[in-house]
């Protein structure tokens, strides 16, 4: 019966599926690092949509990989006195690198690929295969700029600020906690964070240094063997180029530790109060969110969120503008750029804060503002002219005093408020 | 009704020469047929293409819970290639949304039902076709809209529906709360009541062809089991499917027109506020499971019926306590009504109803247990032959013991408490659908076949092919009770982060090599079921020396069924009957005129 | 071939009892493939149920494998010359084998009501005013932690204030300067622990493995679970109720720890979580 079943008229038709999934390929290529492809579509259109050309876009891949690697095999730039190694260890990088699982010694690898590539995406930006369905976003790192941290707007946040996010999450957002992790491993994933937003920033830099050179010059050329004077100098310029804009990119990540430790930095203890001297300190905090703070702008007389919820965030924006040209958004969106949302201001009677709910962490937000989206930094007093405008940081704490009392409002529940009411109407 | 007297039919292809047709007759032929063998056929082939996409499905699960963010076969490179091919956490609860989903709406019931319900019950009655025959063909159309509606699913991010084939609110009746609640849930919904309509259609049809459509003498205590099995299935469908299709309306009314059935006031799901207010998540969970643990019934008993018939026909012998099997039938569709609650012991629900669901649910594992010891009954003191229906056959018994041990574990309340969500559910489950109703399903195709095509299935193959699945599946499914009771979790794209849970991947490992092999095995009767279609052996009425009206039939029957009016005498079990020399006694066969010859029997 | 199929379906029984007590006895490869330890007073009726049913099933399946194995064997046609024994049926053994299980059944659910009660229907009571317990006015006692089941994580949040006239071993009060944590729930040992349970968003369920303790949060609906832990350590809270993409991710610890250490870490996290100030420090290389 076996030799019947072999050489039987049927047996070609078992072959053809087997084929036909061998065909198919089984395995997937190594992952890849994608192309800022909404950067460069905006570089082109604020120069008057002069293209960018294809050997301009490959000779940016080619750099890009040769400073930073690739997604298993990351790569840290060795450009002279740029001081690096303070901002990215490249063993911690190289845990967070490559495919979810172990290496031959056993040290765990892929930590990035197995906690976050799925919503932050490979490339750091923000949209991952998750990405398009949580609400708000996750953060896209490619320019470098972050929204909960201890320094103030325009400073890269410190290693300590961005290892609280991992850490902590963030309430009320998909970014979840990851404290349960091990040290090494939270730590290896917050330098390959920055990694990636070094990696963004430097290809926004080189992306604008290409469209400076004509179309028939790349940004960085290969030197070749029998090359000519004028390619040499041209060569030698553009790398100065280049490794000066590595350079500026990784010191402004090496800056937030300068700035910190500046006694502009210091924040003082909230003053210890009574409940009465609470009391009062909410009523002042009270009259400066619907005074000189003005956040009732934003946040509404409520604040509930809905002073205004038209505007849109920093990385939408850059693409986007307003978002009334429906036409630039549909280029951008098929440029990779995620369905744009509106800025929606916190809600304050919620109880949840992004940032942190410490009152360090409100202090800052209101102090330092929040980086990307259009919540500023309030006004503060300098010097001791008392005419100047501007808040002390006792006003500051006074706010943040008030804020901390609006989740607890009885008004906050119609049902208990009605009850107050009630009692009021009683007494009287 | 035209059971009483028939032309002569000749077989089919002598009436309508292909050459001859038009192409308005070929589609009414074979397309939209009448004929219910014809719709059984196609309910036949389309479930066992959706049997390959749900076992696909099944694999992308087993290859993410052993090589876990590895990157995945064929998957991999077609939707995650950025990210190396591995899959993203979404795609997990699609994969195994999808899985449950196309298994029970798309393969189990309609091949029990659509498929086998339609072929074999006017042959088994011995009636000329269904009492409502263009009922009957758009109860096989009306699969079709779910076939594309689900379809469309797999076809755009996030690729299908996420919120498991249970579908609790608020993850599924809220838009945002995942990605596969967005448009594919709208889909399934839609699909699945699509599928409800076509069983209800369906089952109204059963009902009334069996009870009015009987050839002369056959009583409905000489019903072959599967008839049984098949009638008391019609009636668990339509009583329990309508509350299933009101209640996906409800939550397609959640998700669309803002009604709050099953949304409480004050969610707060991915930063959007849902119009909400005075639901109650629980609500679904009571409706869904009032359909759908009939459902498990429906998806078990008409293979309990089956396998009752090749057991008795390869035992040579009758079956064993044919009442108490049809009363046992009868007593689990019936307490499967009241049993529902089980599934929700930790839901939340009033601890009250934990001890009342506790009873019913044990007192339902005794019929079964009935049927259990009258198939060994049957087995005890006969002549088995060992071919490959009755190989299948003897698995479903030997596997049913297991699965449905196992839920002993289950009804008890505080073990469950421990055990629910776990894999040793998924233990119980698999075992009863898969080792049990699968492979009944299976030793049901190699026994009818004959009847169908006119061709013997290879025996050989057969053989091969039982044994790899039989092995393969207990490898697969037997050590899910072990991780069960190590509190194993279901539905978690990567268990092994907990420290609980970790020392169990060589086992997960172990598991899906079992699956893979197990899935490769059905290659075997793919290229059986193909090839014997033109080149298995050609066979007459009655292969397997059968007792039921169905081999009376030319084979394959032609339009009409019958060549001339069957009469029946008897039951459908009298193998080894002294009245004659064979070792089979048909129904339709006439007893002996020598009254010497009689035997009194006090069944039957 | 009647034989090998015999055997093959002698191979159920053997291999699955086999299976079982290879992974009760922590045998290679199957070490730590068993019930996981147990830290709950209350969860001991558990796993003694679970076993009772292990072991009377265990000999259901074995005698019925067996028995299935033996009739295959015996009456393959292949080997077995005698005629078909033509009977229809047995009523006696159809009655015997109807009661007997019923009655095993019956008693099985019966048995376990107590348990069931005890995890779910006797929440933990506090003497009212009368000071005397099992009276008229027993208050439910006070949770130790709410825990907020969310995509994808647990919110917890812990009282500590003390009420007036509070003394050591009296419960805390919720109030507006409540602990927020996430994911990190520390409990004290050898006290009957009341957590109250909820979810903000979509059903999620609290799963303690070692303390035999799982209930669905429903949204919309405040209950309780309760236990009395018995060993200190570090555990996994799991998520038992799909709840989205992050289902796998919403891991939690607990850790049990002695009342003062609990008071303790208590009291450093209310200090770190009120922190106001910040001091600039000279960097550090990273």
């Amino acid at each position: 019966m076996s030799r019947e079943i072999l050489t039987s008229a049927g047996s070609p038709w078992l072959l053809l599926p087997l084929l036909a999934l061998s065909a198919c390929g089984c395995g997937s290529p190594d992952a890849k690092f994608l192309r800022y492809e909404v950067f460069a579509l905006k570089t082109e259109q604020l120069n008057n949509d002069s293209r960018f050309s294809r050997e301009q876009r490959e000779n940016i891949d080619e750099v890009m990989q040769a400073l930073y690697g690739t997604p298993d095999e990351p790569r840290v730039p060795a450009l002279g006195e740029v001081p690096i190694a303070d901002v990215l260890d490249l063993a911690k990088l190289q845990l967070a690198a490559g495919p979810v699982g172990s290496d031959e010694v056993g040290n765990v690898r892929g930590l990035y690929r197995e906690h976050c590539a799925h919503c932050h995406g490979i490339t750091g930006d923000g949209a991952g295969p998750t990405a398009a369905f949580l609400n708000p976003y996750p953060r896209d790192y490619r320019k470098g700029w972050f929204k909960f941290k201890s320094t103030p707007i325009g400073i890269r946040p410190t290693h300590d600020d961005l290892k609280k996010i991992v850490l902590e999450g963030i309430p009320g957002t998909a970014m979840p906690s990851f404290k349960l992790l091990p040290d090494l491993e939270v730590e290896a994933l917050v330098h390959y964070v920055k990694y990636l937003s070094i990696r963004g920033e430097t290809e926004r830099a080189l992306l604008r240094a290409s469209m400076e050179l004509n179309n028939d010059q790349v940004v960085l050329p290969v030197l070749a063997e029998g090359a000519s004077p004028e390619q040499k100098t041209f060569h030698d310029d553009q790398k100065v180029i280049v490794t000066d804009a590595v350079a500026q990119v990784v010191g402004d990540w090496t800056r937030p530790a300068e700035v910190m430790t500046d006694a502009a930095a210091e924040v003082q203890a909230r003053p210890e109060m009574t409940p009465a001297e609470l009391a009062e300190s909410r009523k002042r905090g009270q009259a400066l969110f619907y005074g000189f703070a003005q956040c009732i702008k934003c946040h509404g007389e409520s604040a509930l969120g809905d002073g205004q919820t038209t505007d849109y965030d920093e990385w939408t924006k850059e693409f986007i503008g307003d978002g009334k040209n429906l036409q630039l958004v549909a280029e951008f969106e098929n440029a990779g750029l995620l369905p744009p949302r509106h800025i929606i201001p916190r809600n304050l009677r919620l109880g949840v804060y992004r940032g942190g709910r410490r009152p360090l962490d409100l202090y800052w937000r209101i102090r330092n503002g929040i980086e990307g989206v259009p919540m500023p930094a309030v006004t503060m007093k300098l010097g001791d002219d008392p005419a100047a405008k501007g808040l002390t940081p006792a006003d500051v704490w006074d706010i943040v005093n008030y804020v901390q009392s609006l989740p607890y409002q009885p008004i906050n529940n119609p049902l208990d408020a009605a009850r107050e009411v009630e009692l009021l109407r009683e007494r009287m | 009704m035209s059971a009483i007297s028939l032309p002569a039919h000749d077989a089919h292809s002598a009436a309508h020469g292909a050459h001859t047709m038009t192409v308005g007759q070929f589609v009414r032929t074979y397309v939209f047929s009448i004929d219910h063998k014809i719709i059984g056929l196609q309910f036949l082939f389309s479930t066992l293409l959706w049997f390959l996409v749900g076992g696909l499905l099944a694999l992308g699960i087993r290859w993410q819970l052993a090589w876990p963010w590895s990157d995945m076969p064929v998957i991999g490179r077609m939707l995650f290639s950025a990210e190396g091919g591995q899959i993203s956490p979404e795609f997990y609860t699609t994969l195994f949304t999808m899985h449950a989903t196309v298994m029970i709406f798309f393969v189990i019931i309609p091949i029990l039902a659509g498929a086998f319900g339609n072929y074999l019950i006017p042959l088994m009655i011995g009636a000329d076709d269904m009492a409502f025959p263009t009922l009957n063909m758009l109860s096989y159309w009306f699969m079709w809209p779910a076939f594309i509606l689900i379809g469309l699913s797999f076809l755009w991010p996030p690729y299908g529906a996420g919120g498991g084939w249970t579908s609790y609110p608020p993850l599924s009746a809220v838009w945002e709360a995942a990605p596969g609640s967005m448009w594919p849930q709208n889909l399934w919904l839609l699909g699945i009541t699509c599928v409800g309509v076509s069983s209800m259609l369906g089952s109204v049809n059963y009902m009334t062809t069996i009870i009015q459509m009987r050839a002369p003498g056959m009583t409905m205590f000489r019903l072959p089991m599967t008839i049984w099995a098949m009638f008391i299935t019609a009636i668990l469908q339509a009583f329990a499917l309508p509350v299933l299709t009101a209640a996906g309306f409800m939550q397609l009314t959640d998700r669309m027109l803002g009604t709050g059935f099953f949304l409480p006031e004050g969610l707060v799901v991915n930063n959007s506020l849902p119009a909400s207010g005075g639901g109650q998540p629980i609500l679904w969970q009571h409706l869904f499971w009032f359909y759908s643990h009939p459902a498990v019934y429906i998806m078990i008993l008409p293979a309990m019926g089956m396998v009752s018939d090749i057991i008795a026909c390869f035992a040579r012998k009758p079956l064993f306590g044919y009442k108490p099997m049809v009363y046992s039938i009868s007593g689990i569709a019936g307490l499967g009504f009241i049993v529902w609650g089980h599934h929700m012991f930790v839901s939340g629900m009033n601890p009250l109803l934990g001890m009342t669901f506790m009873v019913s649910t044990m007192m339902i594992a005794l019929p079964s247990a009935v049927k259990v010891f009258n198939w060994m009954g049957t087995v005890w003191g006969g002549k088995v032959q060992f071919t490959t229906p009755m190989l299948f056959a003897l698995s479903f018994v030997s596997m049913f013991i297991i699965g449905g041990l196992s839920g002993i574990f289950m009804a008890a309340t505080p073990v469950d408490i421990f055990i629910h969500d776990t894999y040793f559910i998924v233990a119980h489950f698999h075992y009863v659908l898969f080792a049990g109703t699968a492979m009944a399903v299976f030793g049901a195709i190699y026994f009818w076949y004959p009847k169908m095509f006119g061709r013997m299935m290879d025996e050989n193959l057969g053989k091969i092919h039982f044994f790899l699945t039989f092995i393969f599946l207990n490898g697969t499914f037997f050590t899910m009770h072990i991780l069960g009771a190590v509190g194993f979790p279901r539905r978690l794209a990567d268990p092994y982060d907990y420290e609980t849970f970790r020392h169990l991947l060589p086992m997960n490992q172990f598991m899906s090599i079992c699956a893979i092999c197990m899935v490769a095995a059905q290659v075997i009767f793919a290229f059986n079921f193909f090839r014997s279609m033109f080149f298995g052996t050609p066979v007459g009425r009655n292969p397997w020396g059968a007792n039921s009206l169905e081999w009376f039939a030319p084979t394959p029957p032609g339009h009409g069924n019958f060549d001339m009016q069957p009469v029946v005498y008897r039951g459908p079990y009298e193998y080894g009957s002294p009245e004659v020399d064979t070792d089979n006694y048909p129904q339709w066969q006439p007893p002996p005129t020598d009254p010497k010859r009689l035997y009194k029997s006090e069944q039957h | 071939m009647g034989r090998f199929w015999s055997i093959l379906f002698l191979l159920v029984p053997v291999l699955g009892v086999g299976c079982f007590v290879w992974a009760m006895a922590d045998m290679w490869p199957m070490q730590g493939h068993w019930l996981p330890e147990n830290i709950n007073d209350h969860g001991r009726v558990i796993d003694n149920l679970f076993l009772f049913i292990l072991v009377l099933t265990g000999v259901i399946f074995a005698a019925t494998g067996l028995a299935f194995f033996w009739f295959l064997w015996k009456y393959d046609a292949a080997k077995n010359p005698q005629p078909v024994a033509f009977t229809h049926g047995s009523h006696t053994l159809e009655v015997v084998w109807s009661i007997l299980p019923a009655g095993t059944l019956v008693f099985i659910a019966i048995y376990q009501m107590n348990a069931w009660a005890d995890a779910k229907m006797r929440r933990p009571m506090l003497p009212g005013p009368d000071g005397q317990m099992a009276t008229q006015d027993d208050i439910p006692k006070p949770s130790t932690c709410e825990v907020t089941g969310r995509q994808f994580e647990w919110r917890l949040r812990y009282p500590h204030s003390k009420p007036e006239n509070w003394k050591p071993g009296d419960p805390y009060v919720y109030g507006d300067d409540d602990l927020y944590v996430v994911n990190d729930l520390h409990l004290p040992i050898h006290e009957e622990i009341v957590l109250s349970i909820k979810s903000q968003d979509v059903l999620h369920s609290f799963f303690l493995p070692n303390l035999r303790v799982k209930q669905d949060v429903v949204p919309g609906m405040l209950q309780h679970v309760w236990f009395r832990a018995n060993k200190t350590g570090v555990y996994d809270i799991v998520c038992a109720e799909l709840c989205g993409w992050g289902h796998y991710k919403m891991r939690g610890r607990l850790t049990v720890e002695s009342r003062a250490d609990f008071d303790r870490w208590i009291a450093q996290q209310v200090q770190a979580q009120s922190q106001s100030s910040f001091t600039p420090t000279p960097t550090a290389a990273e």
